[in-house]
Parts: structure tokens; sequence; C-alpha cells
């Protein structure tokens, strides 16, 4: 084949391609269209021991993949002001998690943050190679 | 009649491609919302994902695909794809970035699902820069394959991984196997290539029979199998040399066979143009008894495969070689249609078989033209670059049955299509080959 039919032929495959990925993303969400949930309210500060008792697993199974704790501790310690505000803005913005589920997850985080606080700090430079950013 | 052959495996390329991504269409997980441009990242992963592990597949040298597409052809669409593949895999990063942050760029990240997708995406990257601009970057040719290979089996095995451990449309089990189905698919054909079929080629070793210099920068390498029957191919079909201690060695070439199509254990020989380390340092180095591998043939330009009453023959350079193999295979066969053949070059010193070219002329119905930029007086020829003039003087008047084969540099093949298609040749009856992919 002549090098400029396989430039159209490539260009309008991938441009099938494309919109195979639109159409997805359309059927997708037409699946999952279930009206968009109410924000979720900040449950009461939880001290570490009385964090739901189903928050690690449902933070294993939601999140545990993707970020670790420690890299989840010490993001939650960058948002010393409102750290609960913080970790259910992440949570939505992933999605997930289901509304009812942010919670637990959410004090599992706090309890967790709070156990590596009492914990001895991280060398500096451990600290700058670790800087995931959420 | 249409051969459907390729239609079928162009048909089944874009239903692996689209596969993973419609299964995990019809699995969807997720009972939330998610933002739209997560799902279209989503989407555009998945297709990188398959194309790139399908890569493999366009370039393994599979011969049921040679034959149904040209190898030539299979580099290009590798090409496009490996494009298309990188910028799915762009957007796919840019459309997670609102969430995710840069951190999914960081191959060091502690979790395997992050860190895979990053190791994906720099491979894919630096594989695709190395490739576009791979004289630019003045990278030989050898560090430039080393790279090609084992970034691309990174990129795929790292984005399996990461396909695998995402917890995403892969908590699904019909999309872990589809994306195991595929991996392993593509992995297999990649396995025949690098492993299989090397070994297969250790027990067939040809030996060299004769290397000598042609003139123009050009050696004839003259081989025969060794203990086996070797192969038998069509005139104008190419193999790939192997030289090295054994076939899984890197210096693997595609080279046009010149020599007339004839029984299988016949000696068949090359002819090799002085073009970089290879052609110029170790082919030049073989002496007679020197063992190599020969895979082949492949390649579809190939006048048994085109139904005329006479063909056009364009050579440009080393692109003659398939012409030679052509002429003497037709001339051995008596085959009595006519044949012209259009020969250019730079000048006469840059020409090779002048006198068995001569000698075919007065033994077939052959016309020989020879189109040289700089001819020096008296040499007969056409002067200058072939031109649609030129074409036009020298064709026959009833040229509407005959078939077109063009092979050179790619410059000249590009301006002669063009030509040819001036001439009102429609595309169906012109056949070339290229090699200068990279």
């Amino acid at each position: 084949m002549r090098p400029a039919a396989v430039r159209r032929l490539s260009l309008l495959l991938m441009a099938g391609f494309a919109l195979a990925a639109v159409g997805f993303t359309l059927v997708v969400g037409h699946h999952q269209g279930t009206p968009e949930p109410a924000p979720v309210q900040a449950a009461p500060a939880a001290s570490p021991a009385v964090a739901a008792p189903d928050g690690a697993a449902l933070y294993q199974r939601r999140c545990g993949r993707c970020h670790d704790l420690p890299e989840m501790a010490r993001a939650l310690r960058r948002h010393p002001e409102d750290p609960r505000g913080w970790a259910i803005d992440f949570l939505t913005g992933h999605r997930h998690s289901a509304p009812a589920e942010n919670g637990p997850i959410v004090d599992h985080l706090i309890a967790v943050t709070a156990d590596i606080e009492a914990a001895p700090e991280p060398a500096p430079e451990d600290e700058a190679e670790d800087d995931f950013s959420l | 009649m249409l051969n459907p052959q390729p239609l079928v495996y162009a048909g089944f390329y874009v239903l692996v491609v689209l596969l993973p991504l419609h299964v995990a269409m019809v699995a969807d997980p997720f009972d939330l919302v998610r933002p739209w441009m997560v799902e279209l990242a989503v989407a555009l992963g998945f297709l990188s994902f398959a194309m790139m592990w399908m890569e493999f597949v366009l370039v393994s040298r599979l011969r049921t695909l040679s034959d149904a597409f040209g190898t030539d052809t299979l580099v290009q669409f590798h090409r496009m794809f490996g494009i298309g593949a990188a910028v799915f895999l762009i957007g796919h990063v840019l459309f997670l970035l609102p969430t995710g942050g840069l951190a999914l760029l960081n191959p060091f990240a502690p979790k395997a699902a992050a860190a895979s997708g990053a190791i994906a995406f720099w491979a894919l990257v630096i594989l695709t820069i190395s490739s576009l601009w791979r004289r630019r970057l003045r990278l030989s040719f050898d560090l430039w394959n080393r790279l090609h290979r084992w970034l691309g089996v990174l990129a795929a095995v790292a984005a399996t991984v990461h396909v695998l451990a995402v917890s995403g449309y892969s908590s699904a089990r019909s999309v872990v196997v589809v994306t195991w189905l595929l991996a392993l698919f593509a992995g297999g054909v990649l396995f025949w290539y690098a492993i299989v079929r090397p070994l297969h080629l250790w027990r067939r070793p040809w030996g060299v029979v004769e290397n000598r210099e042609l003139g123009g920068d050009v050696r004839l390498l003259t081989v025969k199998p060794e203990g086996h029957a070797g192969f038998r191919f069509e005139p104008g079909q190419f193999s790939w040399l192997i030289t090295g201690r054994t076939p899984f060695s890197r210096e693997q070439h595609p080279v046009t066979i010149a020599s007339a199509a004839s029984a299988a254990e016949a000696p068949q020989a090359y002819a090799i143009k002085r073009l970089g380390d290879w052609s110029g340092e170790v082919v030049p180095s073989l002496k007679p008894g020197d063992r190599l591998w020969v895979e082949g043939p492949y390649g579809a330009l190939s006048v048994d495969r085109l139904p005329a009453q006479g063909f056009v023959l364009i050579g440009g350079g080393i692109g003659i070689t398939p012409m030679l193999s052509i002429i003497q295979t037709l001339q051995a066969r008596g085959d009595r249609r006519p044949v012209v053949l259009f020969y250019a070059a730079n000048d006469f010193s840059r020409t090779i078989y002048r006198e068995e070219l001569a000698a075919w002329q007065r033994a077939m119905d052959l016309k020989v033209v020879y189109v040289l930029e700089q001819p020096e007086a008296g040499d007969g020829c056409e002067r200058g670059r072939l031109s649609a003039e030129i074409l036009r003087s020298h064709l026959p008047d009833a040229v509407d049955h005959f078939q077109f084969l063009v092979c050179g540099p790619n410059p000249m093949m590009d301006a002669v299509e063009h030509l040819l298609g001036e001439l009102g040749v429609p595309p169906d009856r012109i056949h070339s080959e290229r090699f200068d992919q990279v």
C-alpha cells in the first residue's frame, strides 16, 4: 500500500477508536446515571479509639491499591486546617467509594494519621522524596 | 477479485483493540456517576493498552500478515498505530491529571498500580520520541533498535500490570480475563518471534558461497542452504539475513533476493549496498564457508501474484535488486510477455548488472532504459530524474494491462507513484516495497 493510503487508513481507524472512547464515556455515564448523592456531612470528630470498625477494610478496597497509608497520612498532615474536609473532597473526587463509605474511611485515615504523628518524624529528605501530590 | 485476507486481518485488529473497552463497558462495576473526564481517560487507556500489545503482532514477521499486506505496509501501520497508542496514553494521563495530580507521572510511586502506569507512560513516550527523531537525536540504528525493543516490552508489560492493579474496571472478572487473553495472545506472538523462530532457524544454517564487489558500493553475496532444503521464493521477494554467532543475533537485515526464483535448494544471491555498519563492515568481512541464517521469503512485491500482459519495472539505486530477480526468473521460464525496465541512478558507475541486462535484452522481450542524473557523453541514456515525459516516451502503446512495480529510495518512490498517477495508471496496478522505514 502507498504510504499516503496507510496514513489515511490509520488515521481513519484511530478516529474511529477515539469515537469509541467517547461512546464508552457516554454509555457508562448512562449506566451509572443514578442521581448525584448529597454531599457527605462531616462526621463528628472521632478519636483513634472510636474509628469506624470497617474503615480499614473499606480503605483497602477502595483506595489501598493506589495509595498507601503513610502517603495518605502525610497528605492529611499537609492540610492541618481541615483534614476531614480535604479527605472527603479527595474521596468524592475519586468516586471509588459510596458516600456512606466515605465517613468510615476518613475516620480510619485520621486515626492512622494520629498514630503516625505519635511516631518519630521521618528524615527531611525522606519526606521530600515522597511528596505525593493529590 | 478482491483478496479478502487483508480485510479479515484488519477487522481482527479492530476487534482486538476494541475488545477490552467493550468488555469494560458491559461489566461496568461502578454504582456511582464518575466524572466524564475519568471515564474518557479510562477508555483512552484501554485503547492504548490494546494497541501497545498489537504493535508486536504487526512486526513479528508473521508470514501470513506479510503476504496479505507486504512487510513495508505492516511497518508503516506499526509506526502509525504506535504514535496513536502514545497519543491515547497521553490523553489518558491528561484527563486524569485533575483528580490524580502530577503523582501519576511518578514511576517510583510506592503502589504498583501508580508506578506501573507511570512506567508505561514514560517508556512509550521515550520510545516514540526516539523513533520519530532518531537521526536528530543522533542515535545509532543499533542503539535505537535495542531501546525500541526493550522499551516496547516494558511499556506493554507495565501497562498490563497497571490495568490489573488499578481498582477500577479490573475489579470485574471479565475485564481481568480479557486483559490476560490479550497480553497472552500478543505476548505469545512475541515469544514465537523472539525465542521459537530463532531456535527453528538455528537448525537451518546457510553458508556463504561467494562474496564479491559489484561496483557502485554494492556487494553480491551468494549463499546456499547447508543440510536442509532451503526455501522457495517468488521473484521480487526478500529475506532477513542474520549474521552473528546465533540466529538470536541483533544483526538481522531485510535484503531483496537478486537471483532467479528456482529450486528451493539452489543458491540465492543478495546484492547489498554499503549503507551502514552492517553492510559496510560485516558483509564485506564474510568469507566463503562462513555461516549465517536466512529467514524468508517475505514481501508481496511479486510478479507471480499479478495477472498482466506485461510489466513495467522501475528501480532506483539498490532498489534494482527485486527487478533483477524478476527479469532473470521470467527469462529462465521462457516468459514472452514484454518487460520495460527503468533503471534510475546517479551515473553509470552506480549501476550494477549492466552486462547481464544487455544479455537478457537479447534473450527476451526486455527494454532497459537507464535514467541517470549525471551521465557522461555517449552513455546512451535518459538524463535527469525520471519524469512523465521519459516514462511516456518509452512505454509501449498498450500498457492498460501492464502491472507497474516500483522499488527505490522513498523520495523516488513517492515521485514515481505520483507520476504514474498523472499518466493515468490506477493505484491497483502500482506495486511497491519500501525498506527505509526508520
